[in-house]
């Protein structure tokens, strides 16, 4: 019992006689110099997230896709190292899902020409991009207005074909709601994909846009169905996750 | 048809977006090399009172800075722009807006001396955010101004009465309606307005934080003055303007120079800058052109009474300028409920390490907003308090200069002549001003040297315990040889040895500052003395 009550003794007496410290700030601490890294600094890194819409541009080889049911969702980290006032350069890395949309009409080709109520082809792909940037205007340690030229490559980590069908409520008993499918190791698509990327932005804020040089279906697959491709271009808005 | 659409429309965004902003206008500052053919009257273009201030402070009252701009110079110049918006007499300047080729033609002009852009955002220094509830907003509205014994300014008679404080703001909306401001009305106790923003002299509407700031100066609401220099008189100018960030600086430097010349005794702003347009480093009270416009301003016999900023919890951390200035009166604030250091108020020191703030006042208080009365905090707000706290300083000494009231602002703080980055030298008193301080005349604690540690012993019957408050606060801190801040504390004591420094601690030919109960002492290892 003794050997309890004593420990509890001093720790009450240590708390209850202790000093409470309200404030401590060490001055050393505080950086006056250039600082190597910020939005305006040398070094900058950047989270960030973007949603671009895929744009069809109707033209006869091109797969007709939903405009506005069609895009690329990204998710990714960036990196900037300041030259000049106005030019610096960088790369980035990033998780992007784009998703096209396919139109389901009697012109419908790819993958197949069977119609569904919805049908998708989604890339998972992981990107790696090269720019180099344009400031405008003085400024402190803020991001300012830009524009960024460059270019992106990556690998697609998985691609689905995805389709939905509704069955016909009126033939039970096979009645079965909705057929949603995902179809994978898909031997049509090609996995490597790059092209050109371009953005302007004021500090978070960003117009994002990017245009596909890559085919998303094969070499092979093209030699059997003629030289299709998905739409090429892309544009959307970009936030900026830093502080 | 689609392929077209796409190259007329997709692709020339980029492109024109990269023409438009090189072809946008901005604004500039331009500055001559002289003012050769200007001519000037002090007594035509000052008031009486800017004539008697300078006259006081010993100031010639035909200063070169004080002579009109060369309007052939401007003449020329506004031929090249596509407007000439501000004349700086103080800087021998004007901004124009103009684009990348007008400014580089304005540049040949053989007496143009340089050429800076104007790119700035100012920070209204209100945090909109409130989240103290425990305390009525009427204890409130008295500890404001009574944390400043600001009965005792009263009482012997000091309310502002015949000093000029000009205020710049946002916006004043309803100070002409509202009866927080009645007696300033009926009193015509405001003396001019103008809107540098809109070029107008209305200034009664906008942004309701300039009235807020005024209730803090001379407000008075349920029997009681919010502020302290409720018989100020007072010079309205609307300088700040969230729309139009670009203009605001140059706004804030003509409404420097149109105070002067309206005979301003105190300019109370609540403006700052910080990281849109300047770095840390830049913070050194002489880079920013508002730091430099106000050191002059108190060259000419004023005192700039400005906001720290409320960044004290934010990445930014430090001060915002103008509050850099060596001659300006920096202002933080204190939390009303612990009575120390308010977590927003921004820190110093300045880039110099030059002591910032100067002085605190309470940051969070009951103002008066454009349709009801608000609890606020802001640094903003702290600083229209020790505005209104300078004038009547000022009216029971009027003698004095502007730098030799702003010393002894100083050394009214409650902790003079202790300091530290957070609290200044504490909270000014009047009774400093009115000869009733009382000053403790025994030494509140000892320090006592043993086995290489300094203790801080205080005296043991000082130490009150009451429940709920914490008013046992010993302020220390460790100054290196050359007599700069290392590392500061404020500690809540609760026994006799306050403090225990080992000695190494404390750098060579450095010393430790402490003050507990009205009582500072310096600790010095070298001599191993108390100072």
């Amino acid at each position: 019992m003794r050997k309890v009550l004593i420990p509890i003794f001093i720790f009450f007496s240590i708390n209850t006689f202790s000093q409470t410290v309200l404030l401590h700030q060490d001055v050393r601490k505080l950086d006056f110099q250039m600082p190597s890294s910020g939005p305006n600094y040398k070094n900058f890194h950047q989270l960030y997230l973007n949603y671009l819409l895929i744009i069809p541009m109707n033209e006869d080889n091109e797969v007709e896709t939903n405009m506005g049911k069609s895009g690329i969702f990204t998710i990714g980290w960036r990196y900037k190292r300041k030259l000049s006032e106005w030019f610096a350069w960088g790369t980035g890395l990033s998780y992007a899902n784009a998703q096209y949309s396919i139109k389901q009409n009697a012109a419908k080709q790819i993958p197949n020409n069977i119609l569904h109520d919805k049908e998708k082809l989604k890339y998972n792909n992981v990107n790696l991009e090269a720019y180099i940037r344009f400031n405008f205007g003085k400024r402190g340690n803020i991001i300012g207005k830009f524009i960024d030229l460059g270019g992106y490559g990556g690998y697609a980590m998985t691609v689905k074909h995805f389709y939905e069908d509704a069955a016909d409520k009126n033939s039970p008993p096979s009645y079965a709601g909705k057929i949603k499918v995902n179809e994978k190791d898909l031997s049509y698509v090609n996995h490597l994909n790059y092209g050109f990327i371009a953005r302007m932005g004021v500090n978070r804020w960003v117009i994002s846009a990017s245009y596909r040089l890559s085919d998303l279906l094969s070499d092979d697959y093209k030699a059997m169905v003629g030289d299709v491709y998905f739409p090429r271009l892309a544009i959307g808005l970009e936030m900026g996750l830093h502080k | 048809m689609q392929k077209i659409y796409f190259k007329i429309f997709i692709l020339p965004i980029f492109l024109f977006a990269f023409f438009e902003l090189n072809a946008q206008t901005h604004h500039y500052w331009v500055f001559f090399k002289d003012k050769k053919g200007s001519t000037f009257n002090p007594f035509e273009y000052f008031d009486a009172k800017a004539i008697e201030r300078r006259i006081k402070s010993d100031i010639n009252l035909y200063d070169s800075t004080d002579f009109p701009v060369n309007q052939v110079y401007i003449h020329k110049v506004s031929e090249f722009v596509e407007s000439v918006n501000v004349q700086s007499r103080w800087f021998n300047a004007v901004s124009v807006a103009a684009d990348k080729k007008q400014i580089n033609k304005i540049k040949t002009l053989h007496f143009v001396k340089d050429i800076q852009p104007i790119i700035s955002k100012a920070v209204l220094m209100r945090n909109p955010y409130d989240t103290l509830i425990s305390h009525s907003e009427k204890d409130l509205l008295y500890l404001q101004t009574a944390r400043m014994q600001a009965d005792t300014f009263w009482n012997a008679g000091f309310t502002g009465k015949g000093i000029k404080i000009a205020v710049f703001d946002a916006g004043f909306p309803n100070v002409n309606k509202s009866p927080v401001f009645a007696h300033l009305y009926r009193n015509k106790q405001i003396i001019r307005t103008y809107d540098f923003a809109r070029k107008k002299e209305e200034v009664y509407s906008h942004n309701e934080h300039g009235t807020m700031v005024l209730s803090c100066i001379a407000g008075k609401t349920n029997g009681r003055y919010m502020g302290l220099a409720p018989d100020a008189q007072f010079l309205l100018a609307r300088t700040e303007v969230s729309t139009e960030p670009f203009s605001e600086e140059e706004n804030w430097l003509a409404a420097m120079e149109w105070a002067d010349k309206n005979g301003a005794d105190i300019i109370s702003s609540s403006l700052a800058y910080t990281y849109h347009r300047y770095y840390t480093f830049q913070m050194d009270g002489h880079t920013s052109l508002v730091a430099k416009a106000a050191n002059m301003a108190a060259g000419k016999g004023m005192i700039v009474v400005n906001a720290m900023g409320n960044d004290g919890d934010l990445d930014w951390k430090i001060l915002a300028t103008p509050a850099d200035a060596d001659s300006v009166m920096s202002v933080g604030a204190i939390n009303p409920y612990t009575d120390f250091h308010a977590n927003f108020s921004s820190y110093g020191p300045n880039a110099n390490y030059k002591r910032k703030p100067n002085v605190v006042a309470i940051g969070t208080v009951i103002a008066a907003g454009k349709n009801k009365l608000q609890k606020v905090k802001g640094t903003s707000f702290a600083t229209p308090l020790v505005a209104g706290f300078i004038a009547c300083a000022w009216q029971s000494r009027p003698f004095l200069t502007n730098m030799q009231l702003f010393d002894l602002i100083e050394q009214s703080g409650d902790l003079y002549p202790y300091y530290d980055y957070a609290h200044g030298y504490g909270v000014p008193q009047a009774s400093f001003f009115t000869g009733t301080k009382t000053l403790p005349v025994e030494a509140t604690f000892n320090f006592v040297v043993k086995n290489n540690e300094l203790i801080v012993q205080v005296d043991k019957n000082l130490i009150v315990h009451k429940k709920g408050k914490m008013n046992n606060y010993l302020y220390y801190n460790i100054k290196d040889e050359n007599g700069i801040i290392q590392s500061y504390w404020l500690i809540d004591v609760y026994q006799k040895d306050a403090v225990i420094l080992d000695l190494s601690e404390i750098p060579e030919n450095g010393s430790v500052t402490v003050h507990f109960k009205g009582f500072t002492n310096v600790f010095n290892p070298a001599l191993n003395t108390n100072e």
